[in-house]
């Protein structure tokens, strides 16, 4: 559904996409995690056609030239910034960019309950987008990229600036989008975004894809071992049967299989106060994978 | 076309809905055709006084009274320098008199006789049929007050008996016996007034003469009739009121507000990322650009029509030519729509381009004579603001109202408006499509 073949786009001496490749294939929740400034928008608004990139290939929608109409008709952009009129309400604006993908009648009055009923905004309908939420208008935002009800989202960064609440909300949302086969990019430097949301997951720095695959794929290949930790209520006196380092009355054990580690534990005898296990995440494979953290 | 005139209607919405915006585009230029137009006018806020000029042929004291009653006359502005016909009737032909009115040789001695022959002389222009019939008002109106004040003593009274009784001998409806008895009638009317002389004047005097002397609607007619009008065509065609001056200024004020607001909502799309969304969808840039032109073209149409419409039906602001008038309406909002363009791409930021925008606006106002007329302007800056588009829309506009232009003396002017729009329209896309890369 869409491919993107060594892509490269400078800014004045700057590569802020640097030889990227992929291909999500129909159905695909794909997410391009990374710090700001990694080169996630310029990939996104170069596969939309707005970037023109210096090398490389796109197929997007069946198409290598995303600026064809039939192909834009078929892709919804909610850009990270929020991009709606402030002075039109909710309905309106939706009617508005409605128009804009050639609908109309019934058939745009009906996307336009669609929309609203998705993201939970029926109930504003006719108020004026300049005096919702923050979160409020993240909804908009993304109810204004279906409103045409595309096969291809190109989310971007979606959560940016919402508070908790309006963020699970979002997330709840792009689940059921997952549900209707929808092929989907999202960007985000949120890694539990990217952990709950992605079926598979291209970490980008410096506009270069550092590595690409499932989540699990991910911490497995770049996250290193678990660390299983353990508060003892007494320090056993022979400690040479012992796997792992015993620091006054704290047992830490370095593992790649944390759960058979956990079973031989419980059948040592230790007396345990607490015991935790702290597996990698993507964080850690993007400071294993940098040498920094994501929000660094 | 569909997608241009639904942007175009979304344009058109929020401008409405942003009260700043439409000040600027509506009522800030009323407010100017409304303050310059009642200082021009004399600070009275109504359409000034007729100035006339009166050649007094007769040189009698009844044509001396009468003079002095027109000059009370609040509706009248008397020039009593001018003395000849000839004078007067060029002012009139230049435009620096309304009309000129000649007492004819016997005026005073055939006023109030039973008679149709002219008396008084009209010099005016045979279009200003509105002035002429409130000119003949007032003529008829001071000259009924001379004719009662001379009632008002018996000495005067007994005059002008005396002129009637004299008259008695050309009256044709008469035969000559009704003639006699006139005459004796009149006789001795007169000798009643005799005397009189040893009792004083009639009680109330003469300043208790009022305007009511005119209320005989008959009276008002036979006057009339003793008016005659000779034609003086103007040779300098000028305005009518200074309404008339002020109004197309005002409403070029309003054109350069639309072009400054709807450049501003350009770059503010870009900024807010509105545009973006816009180029994302299967539209092209020109759709885009077209229907910001559009919304541009058609609040700067309804600018016209509505300041036109204040001016004619509250301020009587007249079209010489409707046709030529909305030729230059639709010249003049195609020219700032090309100037909207132009100002849209002068900066990055809403301020940059806001402040670019009336910066620029505000130099061709001031060469174009949206500030100061450019009659007055020195020849090296009357020559500049041929390069201001200001000039050109006042001129369209001028050119249906008051300046009488045909069809052809109009193509100029609406040339170089059409192709003013058609050049920035040109070459704002052009740089607006660089900066999209």
């Amino acid at each position: 559904m869409i491919t993107a073949r060594n892509l490269v786009k400078n800014f004045n001496g700057t590569t802020a996409v640097d030889g990227l490749s992929f291909d999500i294939p129909k159905g695909e929740v794909f997410g391009l995690l990374g710090p700001n400034g990694a080169g996630k928008t310029t990939t996104i608004n170069m596969l939309v056609g707005i970037l023109k990139p210096d090398s490389g290939e796109i197929e997007i929608a069946g198409s290598s030239d995303p600026t064809k109409s039939e192909v834009r008709s078929r892709i919804g952009n909610a850009p990270q910034k929020l991009a709606l009129y402030e002075k039109l309400s909710a309905e309106e604006n939706l009617r508005f960019f409605g128009r804009m993908y050639g609908l109309a009648g019934k058939r745009l009055s009906e996307r336009i309950d669609s929309a609203l009923e998705f993201v939970g905004l029926t109930d504003r309908r006719t108020g004026k987008a300049g005096t919702f939420s923050g979160g409020m208008l993240r909804r908009l935002n993304l109810a204004l990229a279906l409103v045409h009800d595309p096969p291809v989202l190109l989310l971007d960064e979606p959560t940016v600036g919402v508070d908790p609440q309006s963020r699970n909300m979002i997330f709840t949302y792009i689940e059921r989008l997952r549900e209707t086969q929808r092929t989907i990019i999202y960007t985000t430097h949120y890694m539990e975004e990217a952990s709950r949301l992605c079926d598979r997951v291209a970490i980008i720095d410096h506009g270069k894809i550092l590595a690409m695959d499932s989540v699990e794929g991910l911490i497995e290949a770049h996250g290193g071992k678990s660390v299983i930790t353990a508060e003892l209520n007494e320090a056993p006196k022979d400690t040479s049967a012992l796997q792992g380092r015993l620091e006054g009355n704290t047992l830490r054990i370095d593992t790649a299989k944390p759960m058979e580690e956990l079973a031989a534990l419980t059948k040592s005898g230790l007396d345990f106060a607490q015991l935790r296990v702290d597996r990698p995440d993507l964080e850690t494979v993007f400071l294993n994978l940098t040498g920094r953290s994501l929000r660094d | 076309m569909g997608k241009m005139f639904s942007i175009a209607a979304k344009d058109l919405l929020i401008l409405l809905r942003d009260k700043a915006s439409v000040f600027w585009v509506m009522m800030f230029p009323l407010l100017y055709a409304l303050f310059f137009g009642s200082i021009f006018s004399g600070g009275g806020g109504g359409s000034s006084s007729m100035k006339i000029a009166i050649v007094d042929n007769d040189r009698s004291d009844y044509s001396a009274k009468f003079i002095k009653q027109v000059e009370k006359l609040d509706a009248i502005r008397l020039d009593t320098a001018i003395t000849s016909v000839d004078t007067a009737a060029n002012r009139v032909r230049k435009g620096k008199l309304t009309a000129f009115v000649v007492l004819k040789e016997g005026f005073g001695n055939s006023m109030g006789l039973f008679s149709n022959e002219p008396i008084m002389q009209v010099g005016i222009d045979p279009s200003r049929r509105t002035e002429k019939g409130f000119l003949e008002g007032m003529l008829t109106q001071a000259s009924y007050t001379v004719m009662m004040q001379n009632f008002m003593s018996p000495a005067g009274a007994r005059r002008e008996l005396t002129k009637v009784r004299e008259s008695v001998k050309f009256w044709d409806m008469f035969d000559n016996e009704q003639k006699n008895r006139a005459e004796g009638a009149f006789g001795d009317i007169i000798d009643l007034f005799g005397q009189a002389d040893t009792m004083g004047n009639i009680s109330g005097g003469t300043d208790t003469v009022s305007d009511t002397a005119t209320g005989n609607n008959d009276a008002m007619a036979m006057m009339s009739n003793r008016i005659e009008t000779v034609s003086i065509t103007r040779d300098t065609i000028s305005p009518r009121s200074s309404f008339e001056f002020t109004f197309p200024s005002s409403i070029l004020w309003g054109l350069i507000a639309c072009a400054t607001t709807f450049g501003v909502s350009i770059v503010k799309e870009r900024n807010e990322g509105t545009y973006l969304r816009l180029r994302l969808s299967p539209i092209t840039r020109a759709h885009i650009l077209g229907g910001k032109g559009i919304a541009c073209f058609i609040t700067s149409v309804a600018v016209c029509v509505v300041l036109l419409a204040i001016g004619i039906f509250i301020f009587g602001v007249t079209v010489s030519s409707p046709l030529i008038l909305v030729l230059g309406i639709v010249s003049s909002s195609f020219a700032f729509v090309g100037v909207m363009m132009l100002i849209s791409v002068m900066g990055k930021t809403e301020e940059a381009v806001g402040g670019a925008g009336w910066a620029i606006m505000l130099v061709f106002a001031m060469s174009g004579g949206g500030m100061i007329p450019v009659f007055v302007m020195p020849d090296w800056l009357k020559a500049i603001s041929n390069f201001s588009p200001v000039k050109w829309g006042i001129l369209s506009l001028e050119a249906g109202i008051w300046r009488q232009f045909t069809l052809n003396e109009m193509m100029f002017p609406v040339g170089i408006l059409i192709g003013i729009g058609l050049a920035g329209y040109a070459l704002g896309v052009y740089i607006l499509s660089r900066f999209d890369g």
